[in-house]
């Protein structure tokens, strides 16, 4: 039983962080209806530029944050502008190939440039860790967890309280309607990928103190990313913050608790059972 | 709110206070054609109604003149301006607002936020003033304030629409079946609002499938059939034109 | 023979002969290579390139192939000539596995699925100690040389077996393309609900091509393993493998028999070269150049190199539309033919209600069509005619009501057994499949309730259906322009061929929705004389028009639906005269 609620709490906290990384993949499709399959390799890429960031200058991932987050939302803004708005009014399968190719054009081109070497910290000392509800939890775990939940705070304070967030809503409601508002709805979808990039990449300079970072990451998180919007609803930013929590619980519990090197088949297996059951998410509604 | 069925066909105008003008308009989607030359004009402070079996093409005609669709040949000239290929943000700005045909609402934003919306391309800093003074305009909006859109019945909804349109103070507002399902104290509730809004200088083109409610509030009218316009000419004359109810109902002549 | 199977057959019996003439081995390995890939690329194209459901988890099958070989082999001695067949029946059902529950999702889902299938089943590959888990697996090398068991020390054998096996695949795929199952599977591909209403099962072609897709796969994976002698879960389920397949059918051209050879050849040996020219140094250039081509390929060639060469040169279309009708319209034509005698109910529809959200679309309908009969269905717009349609046919659940189509209820049937209990309809606006001809189109609205898969594979239309799609085409004037893809029709004419295919199987129900909106008024006339003399021939219909000139000639009865209900019914005549439908219509 303690052994179940260890991992119950390792799970949210994790599952905290995984909701960071579905975040922007759900928030693209409720805005404009594209899946961009290429989602997890911006988080590879984040990983790639703390860890240079700190073997090259030293610099501390909590100071990399102010560096590579505006990086990624730029990013994002420029996938937009030179991909994705070319696939706007393409059938649904030729915006599924083109982000299939941005995946592999983005993970080799990491391969060209880093090797295929698994790099991270590896420091000799195991990092303070404080107690939650009596259980230890590692300190950059718990930072990590603590602003992705404050991530998912502003972006939610941003849509709901400010005149753009309120205007992206409104292209996600209804693009015609919010074009006769006289909202350009183009720079707003510029804008909701710039918002999804730079949130993925937030979640990488978080997971970077305690994870390790090769060119082929990308599958696991995307499997895991994937599995949260499906479980908590395609387009819905509750639907990843509680999605994400599931999946983090799911991998972590059974994952402890039965086999670890097979956690991911879990989250694949609820991935596949929420499909058959439920596949408009806990959160989403019925069609 | 006003119940004045009497057209003000009186007030005079001069020729040139012409606001929108569409000369030979021709437009549809893809391969087909649905609006076949149409020619017409609204002049300032006018109400003008469309009227038209179903699929004459009344509703593409107002996607056409704000620009959802580009025409493809004719002119569209407001205030002197040629506007045919511009986008719908920027026909906004230049003073013609859109009802569009079945509630143009965001369900999942509450009422003010709605509102202050439809002020988006507004930059000065009483927006805020302005909606708590169309607020009060619409008591039951202000009840609502604080709920999403969705919950508003179809007439509440069409009240918000047109409490949108007074935060922008156009000079046209185009206005797609009004009164579509609305039951008939909601349609003269409506028509009330039509008339404040034509007192504070604003012209309207009205596309109406409710014909003879529609005619009775206008001062002019175009009949539109198969893309083309058939007739026009004030209110009553359309009425009482014989042909116009064969083109409704297929009554043999 | 068309120029692409001739060129195909003859290519072949030249690269047969290619190892003789040649004895360059790195081409050899290169074309061993390409003809693998390419095979995996032709089984894709089954399932992505025909049906459009993209997978990207084809090295799952093809890993599966390699697996089943390799293992077969190492521990039990059994010939690949036997594990091979094992290998693809285990990636036949882990292919239905995963197609089962996300067919019938939209189509995003599947290829998310089976993403995250290929991360899985390599996960559990790379733990499990039978099949060598991360260290990989060795072939026994005592077999070598042995015909029974498929390895040689030399490189023309596994030459030859690769290119017999690439045959095959583009074989397969040749016989679907030439027969019905292409037809239906680019017609899935895309407009899916359309198709189903046409009465075709289309999850049953889905998971058929989508099975026949991993078997062929998994039969690659077996030759390859066979070659290389040595696998593990990096070379045999990478991602790089699915991608490849991808990457083969999306640039030769997708829903192609000569697309993915040509993209295999242009693919593999491009790749192959750059890796040697380039080194150590190169490692996974190729497959940023292949990332690259991908974005490109789909934004700007969706053909790929085969659409390059094929484009079709911009079609003159004959401006047949409505010609040779009758100028007079409707109304001049034969007038409306006596209505029929009390006949029994077609369409029976009782207390049916619909509601989206916080509006009521239908609300409590009760309607009866009866045998023989032309019945107008009118209101004005938002009334909830259309959504009526829907509950009819199954595109949409009602809230509540029964529906009785020849007796039969159909509440709840998915929409192809709705058609079987004998309806088809058209939609407001045209639904075509714009890329398949005319006659294509025609085709795919022929009976589906006895046709079974393996027919539909082998063969072609059945003589009925041609004879009577012949017929309908002459007569609506469409049959000079059958070849043409349907996109390229006039609007007028493409309505035409809504009409034509509703009709094609004599079906005891047609509903029609506006088929006389944004038509010319010569066209509506012809519109309206066809309607009859189908009629004539048995064929009741239900239409929903708006153009009253047109229905009120046309049809024997007329109901009446406002704000959801429906609120009168009689004969046109009685309708125009109906005080209610006129206020309602009219206005106050």
């Amino acid at each position: 039983m303690d052994l179940f609620f260890h991992a119950a709490v390792n799970g949210v906290v994790l599952g905290l962080v995984y909701a960071l990384v579905a975040l922007g993949l759900s928030f693209i499709w409720g805005v404009m209806d594209v899946v961009n399959l290429a989602h997890a390799e911006y988080l590879m890429l984040a990983l790639y530029a703390t860890y240079w960031l700190w073997a090259l200058g030293r610099v501390d991932p909590a100071l990399a944050v102010p560096v590579v987050v505006p990086l990624f939302f730029l990013l994002g803004w420029l996938t937009y502008r030179l991909l994705v708005r070319h696939l706007l009014r393409a059938p649904l399968a030729t915006q599924i190939f083109a982000t299939f190719g941005l995946l592999f054009f983005l993970r080799y081109s990491a391969f060209a440039a880093f090797g295929p070497n698994v790099r991270g910290t590896l420091e000799a000392a195991p990092p303070a860790s404080l107690s939650v509800l009596g259980v230890p939890i590692a300190a950059p775990k718990l930072a990590a967890a603590v602003v992705s939940l404050a991530a998912f705070g502003a972006l939610a304070l941003f849509l709901r309280r400010t005149k753009t967030g309120r205007a992206l809503q409104a292209v996600a409601q209804n693009r015609d309607v919010a074009l006769a508002l006289g909202i350009p709805a183009e720079g707003m979808y510029a804008l909701a990928w710039g918002i999804a990039i730079a949130s993925v990449a937030l979640a990488g300079v978080l997971l970077f103190p305690f994870y390790q970072v090769s060119p082929t990451i990308g599958d696991a998180f995307l499997l895991i990313a994937f599995a949260s919007v499906v479980l908590g609803g395609f387009g819905r930013v509750d639907g990843a913050l509680v999605g994400g929590i599931c999946i983090g619980m799911v991998e972590n519990v059974l994952g402890t608790l039965l086999l670890p090197t097979f956690k991911l088949l879990f989250v694949f297996a609820v991935f596949v059972l929420i499909l058959l059951v439920r596949p408009e998410g806990l959160v989403g509604e019925p069609q | 709110m006003s119940d004045d069925p009497t057209p003000t066909s009186a007030v005079a105008r001069s020729a040139d206070d012409v606001l929108l003008e569409l000369a030979d308009v021709h437009a549809g989607y893809d391969r087909r054609e649905v609006i076949r030359g149409v020619s017409l004009h609204v002049r300032a402070a006018e109400i003008v109604a469309m009227i038209g079996p179903n699929g004459a093409g009344k509703s593409t005609l107002l996607k056409t003149i704000f620009g959802f669709l580009v025409p493809s040949a004719g002119a569209i000239r407001f205030a002197g301006e040629p506007i045919a290929g511009r986008t719908p943000p920027e026909v906004l700005r230049r003073g013609i607002c859109y009802v569009m045909q079945g509630y143009s609402i965001l369900p999942n934003l509450t009422v003010e936020e709605n509102l202050e919306l439809g002020a988006y391309i507004r930059t000065d800093r009483r927006v805020r003033e302005d909606v708590a003074r169309v607020l009060d305009l619409f008591p039951i909006l202000r009840e609502r304030r604080r709920q999403r859109a969705r919950v508003l019945s179809g007439g509440e909804r069409r009240m918000l629409e047109l409490a949108r349109v007074l935060l922008l103070s156009p000079r046209l507002v185009l206005f797609d079946e009004p009164t579509i399902g609305l039951a008939p104290r909601v349609i003269d509730e409506v028509y009330g609002i039509v008339h404040d809004l034509r007192a504070r200088g604003i012209a309207l083109l009205i596309v109406e499938q409710n014909a003879r409610t529609a005619l009775r509030h206008a001062d002019r009218a175009y009949v539109l059939e198969q893309g083309r316009v058939r007739f026009e000419g004030s209110g009553e004359e359309i009425l009482h034109h014989p042909e116009v109810q064969q083109a409704y109902l297929g009554l043999q002549r | 023979m068309t120029r692409t199977t001739r060129f195909l057959l003859g290519a072949g019996v030249l690269s047969a002969l290619l190892p003789l003439a040649v004895r360059d081995s790195f081409l050899h390995n290169a074309l061993i290579l390409a003809f693998l890939f390419g095979t995996t690329a032709q089984a894709w194209n089954l399932i992505g390139g025909y049906a459009g459901q993209i997978s990207f988890g084809h090295a799952v099958f093809f890993g599966l192939g390699a697996y089943a070989a390799a293992v077969l082999l190492g521990r039990y001695g059994i010939s690949p000539w036997l594990s091979m067949w094992a290998g693809a029946a285990v990636a036949v059902l882990v292919s239905l596995a995963i197609g089962f529950p996300t067919f019938r999702l939209r189509r995003h889902f599947f290829a998310l699925a089976t993403l995250a299938l290929a991360e899985i089943v390599r996960i559990l590959f790379l733990n499990w100690p039978y099949v060598g888990a991360a260290v990989g697996f060795y072939l026994p090398l005592e077999y070598r040389n042995r015909p029974a068991y498929l390895m040689w020390d030399a490189k023309p054998p596994y030459y030859l077996t690769a290119l017999a096996l690439f045959l095959l695949a583009t074989l397969v795929v040749w016989i679907v393309d030439r027969h019905r199952a292409g037809v239906y599977l680019r017609a899935i591909n895309q407009d899916e609900d359309a198709v189903e209403m046409l009465g075709l099962p289309t999850r049953r072609y889905k998971l058929y091509a989508m099975a026949l897709s991993a078997a062929l796969t998994a039969l690659a994976g077996t030759v390859y393993a066979l070659y290389v002698l040595y696998i593990d879960p990096y070379n045999v389920m990478a991602g790089r493998i699915s991608l490849l397949a991808v990457v083969i059918a999306l640039i030769g051209g997708r829903a192609t028999v000569a697309g993915p050879a040509l993209g295999a050849l242009f693919i593999v040996l491009l790749s192959e070269y750059t890796r040697s020219w380039l080194g150590g140094l190169g490692a996974g250039a190729d497959f940023i150049l292949f990332g690259a081509l991908v974005m490109l390929v789909s934004i700007r060639e969706p053909g790929g190199l085969v659409g390059l060469f094929t484009r079709r040169p911009a079609v003159d279309v004959p401006a047949s539309e409505g010609a040779g009708g009758n100028p007079a319209g409707p109304g001049a034509g034969p007038m409306r033919t006596a209505p029929p005698s009390a006949g029994d109910a077609v369409l029976r529809v009782e207390g049916l209600s619909k509601r989206f959200g916080g509006v009521q679309a239908v609300r409590n309908a009760t309607l009866t069509v009866r045998r023989g009969e032309i019945c107008g269905l009118i209101g004005p717009n938002g009334a909830g005619k259309t959504t009526l349609f829907e509950c009819i046919t199954g595109f949409v659940r009602p809230d509540a009501g029964a529906v009785r189509v020849d007796g039969r209820a159909v509440v709840g049937l998915p929409p192809h057994r709705i058609a079987w209990a004998d309806l088809s309809r058209t939609f407001q606006a045209v639904r075509l499949f714009g890329d398949l001809t005319a006659w294509e189109n025609l085709m795919c609205a022929q009976e589906h309730r006895r046709e079974g898969l393996w027919e539909a594979t082998v063969c072609g239309h059945p003589a009925p259906a041609v004879m009577r799609g012949r017929m309908l085409l002459e007569s609506f004037g469409l049959w000079g322009l059958r070849d043409l893809p349907s996109a390229a029709l006039s609007y007028g004419q493409q309505k035409l061929l809504s009409l034509a295919m509703a009709v094609l199987r004599r079906p005891a129900l047609v509903l029609l929705d506006e088929p006389a909106a944004g038509v010319n008024p010569v066209l509506v006339g012809e519109i309206a004389r066809h309607i009859r003399r189908l009629n004539a021939e048995g064929i009741t219909f239900l239409i929903i028009e708006h153009n009253m000139e047109f229905i009120m000639a046309l049809a024997h009865r007329i109901v009446f639906m406002a704000g959801g209900e429906i609120v009168a019914e009689g004969t046109p005549e009685a309708i125009q005269r109906n005080e209610v439908v006129r206020e309602l219509y009219y206005g106050r």
